[in-house]
């Protein structure tokens, strides 16, 4: 005997005879059977309990969920705001970057030719400088010709006067005087005019060199 | 009907799990927001000193001229400052000198009170009075050696100031037969008036001293070890004559 569902059931009787042992076959009655009805409604209320809490936790994720998606959508929100607010700023460095690069290309620029300016004014005073004393070694130099050729001229002078007294000296009457004296004399002026000879050379050949 | 009755208990167990276990997989609200996007500068204000007060390099801050104001003469040469009130230059810029006047690269001029010199390199010290208020030499301790690239800063033919650069040929001996020891030759052009440059390396530090160059546009230095015995031996520098010799 095999059970065929909740409407159908059935159950297996044992035989029963109302017929004596020799009368007729005896037939063979199926009755269904009917389970408790507290049996079946408890099962329902299992089922709808449990689809109960079942709702009741769907509702709750559900809850929860839009709650984290408030919180979520509010964070990106701040983010996407804090994101274009830092572009700003990235912007704004960079606008200033560049004008600040430029400037300093600029700046960069005016130190080279500042420096340039200041090598060459250093250059220039260091050319005057030795133009300076260059002059001054020339000056020097004209001002020991000039000591020379005084020097010179002096003892030209002293060489002429000698010859000019000796001179006198000779054309002097015979006996006014000794010849002794008069060639001591002419010895002394040629000693003073071989002098001044001398320094007449070496005053003309220091002006050659 | 205990069938039933476990059934339904295993089912409520089974959904309690299912839903503790689907609890781990809701999305969580999300953390405070940060507020520090933007990091704190990290970069260092820039030191006094660090950079030129002007512009110019070290090299060329501490570079003079020489004028040596001689008898009958008047010559030029280059060098630099070791410290407030002393310079090194060749000793060929400063023999014969009645006066010594050196020019900084801004265009002051000092007075040279004396300078010494030695005969085992075309060295020369000269002190001055007044400081040079300028920079001041970062003498290396070793000898640039063959492929190194050097700079030279001084006043060749006595203008203004020039830097050139050039790269060591490796030593040699003086083909002046004058220093003692070993010289470095270098393919640095310079001309009269570049002698007793400092020779830098990359580093700005200085490594020799230029004194001749030959026909061959080839440069001769007197290396940086040279220096530095001659200043570790001050009785070997002998003061110059003063005035003229003749």
């Amino acid at each position: 005997m095999a059970r065929r569902g909740k409407s159908d059931a059935t159950a297996a009787l044992p035989p029963v005879s109302p017929y004596s042992a020799d009368g007729p076959e005896p037939q063979t009655i199926t009755i269904p059977v009917v389970l408790p009805l507290n049996q079946h409604a408890r099962m329902w209320m299992a089922l709808s309990g449990v689809l109960f809490i079942m709702l009741i936790a769907a509702v709750v994720v559900a809850g929860y969920l839009w709650q984290v998606n408030g919180k979520w959508q509010a964070q990106v929100t701040s983010l996407t705001a804090t994101g274009y607010s830092l572009g700003d700023r990235i912007a704004e460095h960079k606008k200033q970057i560049d004008q600040l690069e430029s400037a300093n290309s600029l700046l960069g620029d005016q130190l080279a030719t500042a420096k340039d300016k200041v090598l060459a004014l250093s250059d220039e005073k260091a050319q005057w400088s030795d133009q300076t004393a260059y002059a001054q070694q020339q000056v020097d130099l004209l001002s020991g010709q000039v000591d020379n050729a005084q020097t010179v001229i002096t003892q030209l002078g002293r060489c002429i006067e000698g010859e000019k007294q000796l001179v006198e000296y000779i054309a002097a009457p015979v006996d006014t005087y000794p010849p002794e004296q008069i060639e001591q004399y002419r010895k002394s002026v040629d000693g003073l005019c071989a002098v001044a000879t001398n320094a007449t050379t070496e005053f003309q050949k220091s002006l050659t060199e | 009907m205990s069938t039933i009755r476990t059934s339904a208990f295993a089912g409520a167990v089974v959904l309690l799990v299912t839903a503790v276990a689907g609890c781990g997989i809701l999305p969580a609200a999300p953390s405070p927001e940060p507020t520090d996007f933007v990091p704190s500068p990290s970069t260092s204000p820039i030191v006094a000193g660090a950079l030129s007060p002007d512009g110019f390099s070290s090299a060329q801050r501490m570079t003079v001229r020489v004028r040596n104001i001689g008898c009958g003469f008047l010559a030029t040469g280059s060098g630099f400052a070791l410290d407030d009130h002393t310079l090194v230059t060749n000793r060929h810029v400063v023999e014969n000198a009645k006066d010594i006047e050196v020019s900084t690269y801004d265009g002051r001029v000092i007075q040279a009170t004396a300078a010494s010199a030695t005969t085992l390199a075309d060295i020369a010290i000269i002190t001055t009075k007044e400081s040079l208020k300028t920079a001041y030499a970062d003498r290396a301790t070793e000898d640039p050696v063959e492929g190194d690239v050097v700079t030279v800063v001084g006043y060749p033919n006595g203008g203004k100031l020039t830097t050139t650069s050039g790269e060591v040929l490796g030593k040699t001996t003086d083909p002046l037969e004058s220093a003692a020891g070993p010289v470095l030759a270098s393919t640095t052009q310079i001309e009269p008036g570049s002698s007793g440059s400092g020779v830098f390396d990359a580093s700005g530090r200085v490594v020799g001293v230029i004194y001749a160059k030959n026909k061959a546009e080839q440069s001769f230095i007197v290396p940086i070890s040279t220096l530095n015995d001659l200043l570790g031996e001050p009785s070997l520098l002998v003061p110059e004559k003063e005035g003229c010799n003749s």
